[in-house]
């Protein structure tokens, strides 16, 4: 009886050991403000995950590489928010208002590969 | 729609070139970024087709002259003859005096000519003996040239070559394309079959429309850096003058404006650089001699990887 007991408690602290090892290798979903500091994090996740990216590198060029990875994500929309953002930021269009949540998901999807 | 109108004029041009589809695009962007283009190949890659094809598809008026070593100043621009009834010299046209001049091997005729053409070109208008031309517009000149290292040529100095604003460069087709362009080749390629597919209307609008695609500041500033750069590489003793970086920006203006976007991105500057800049740059002669690479293109390559752009 005091073994099963012991086996029990063991397991749950593996077991816990183990979810919290599984939630470190995941990072969260980083957090932005606005299109203009999402593309900032962007920005850091590319330079660290494709350190033979060049300083010179365009969004597009990141993206390129980025899409080469075979990462799982909506890839359109990603077009369309990097379309949006270049026409704010070298076209004066207005700030675009539209979501950035698959902009985030690559950042982190980029963030798990490091 | 402007998408529109870069497919249908690199589809026409594919009928009789085969796979000189962004040697197309590099040469409408040219047309709209008001400026004169360069080709560069060996014999029989298919220089001359290709503005032949290109000129035909845009609906302009068409002129090709072969550049040979023995021709004079007047066989471009033209010049005064006498009128026998009238009894008075009277300016006959040269063949510069179209839309679009193709000027065929421009390399083999001698430096008085090729200034002559040129002068035109920058200008766009003749002058002979204090009488003055307007050329007409759209006006551009087509020229394709062989490498230096050919025999019988005569290299355009640095000076000149400024006034092109980009040079293609015309390789040899891949093993595929080879094959295709055999089988195509079993009879006469017909340029006749190549139909205009752009209206002078479309095209003025277009002209006009491509000079008001929006630069913005940090554009400019990042042009400018890249010249700048390109000055102070120690591999490069001639660097960018000031016109090619305009002319850098003004083709970036029709890139996007086939991109139907209404303002450059640092795309559009990368992805004309090589082709604007490449032949403006002269390489340092000690590099050569040092063993270090020579090649102008990775040169600039690495200068574009150098400069960051706006972000």
């Amino acid at each position: 009886m005091a073994i099963d007991l012991l086996l029990a408690l063991n397991a749950a602290v593996y077991l816990s050991l183990v979810a919290g090892l599984i939630a470190r290798r995941r990072p969260p979903t980083p957090a932005s403000e606005d299109i203009r500091s999402a593309f900032v994090l962007l920005d850091g996740a590319l330079r660290k995950a494709f350190p033979d990216l060049p300083e010179g590198f365009t969004w597009r060029e990141g993206m390129t590489k980025a899409k080469k990875k075979g990462l799982q994500l909506d890839w359109k929309e990603l077009d369309k928010t990097l379309q949006s953002y270049e026409a704010y930021r070298y076209g004066g269009a207005d700030e675009p208002k539209s979501s950035q949540s698959e902009l985030l998901r690559l950042v982190r999807a980029l963030r798990s590969s490091w | 729609m402007v998408q529109e109108l870069r497919e249908r004029v690199v589809a026409e041009v594919g009928k009789v070139v085969v796979s000189r589809e962004k040697e197309t695009e590099l040469l409408l962007v040219a047309l709209l970024a008001r400026g004169h283009a360069l080709l560069e190949g060996v014999p029989g890659v298919s220089k001359t087709l290709l503005a032949r094809a290109f000129s035909r598809c845009m609906g302009l008026d068409f002129r090709r002259v072969q550049f040979t070593p023995d021709m004079l100043p007047l066989d471009i621009v033209g010049g005064f003859v006498f009128d026998m009834k009238e009894r008075e010299l009277e300016f006959r046209q040269g063949p510069i005096f179209t839309n679009i001049l193709l000027a065929d091997e421009i390399n083999r005729a001698p430096p008085k000519v090729q200034s002559a053409l040129l002068e035109a070109m920058q200008e766009r208008q003749v002058t002979v003996e204090g009488h003055t031309e307007i050329l007409p517009s759209p006006h551009m000149v087509i020229a394709t040239q062989n490498p230096i290292e050919f025999q019988g040529v005569y290299p355009l100095p640095e000076g000149q070559l400024d006034r092109f604003i980009l040079k293609i460069v015309l390789g040899y087709p891949s093993l595929l394309t080879e094959s295709a362009i055999i089988r195509r080749n079993m009879s006469e390629p017909d340029v006749e079959s190549v139909k205009p597919v752009v209206s002078r209307e479309d095209l003025s609008k277009s002209l006009e429309r491509v000079r008001a695609v929006t630069v913005s500041g940090e554009m400019t500033d990042y042009i400018a850096r890249l010249a700048v750069s390109t000055r102070a590489d120690s591999r490069i003793s001639l660097g960018a003058s000031p016109r090619a970086m305009v002319h850098l920006t003004h083709c970036a203006q029709a890139r996007a404006y086939l991109s139907d976007r209404d303002y450059i991105t640092p795309d559009d500057v990368k992805e004309l650089s090589i082709h604007v800049l490449s032949h403006r740059i002269k390489l340092d002669q000690a590099l050569a001699l040092s063993g270090e690479t020579a090649d102008v293109t990775a040169i600039l390559k690495d200068t574009l990887d150098r400069v960051i752009p706006p972000r």
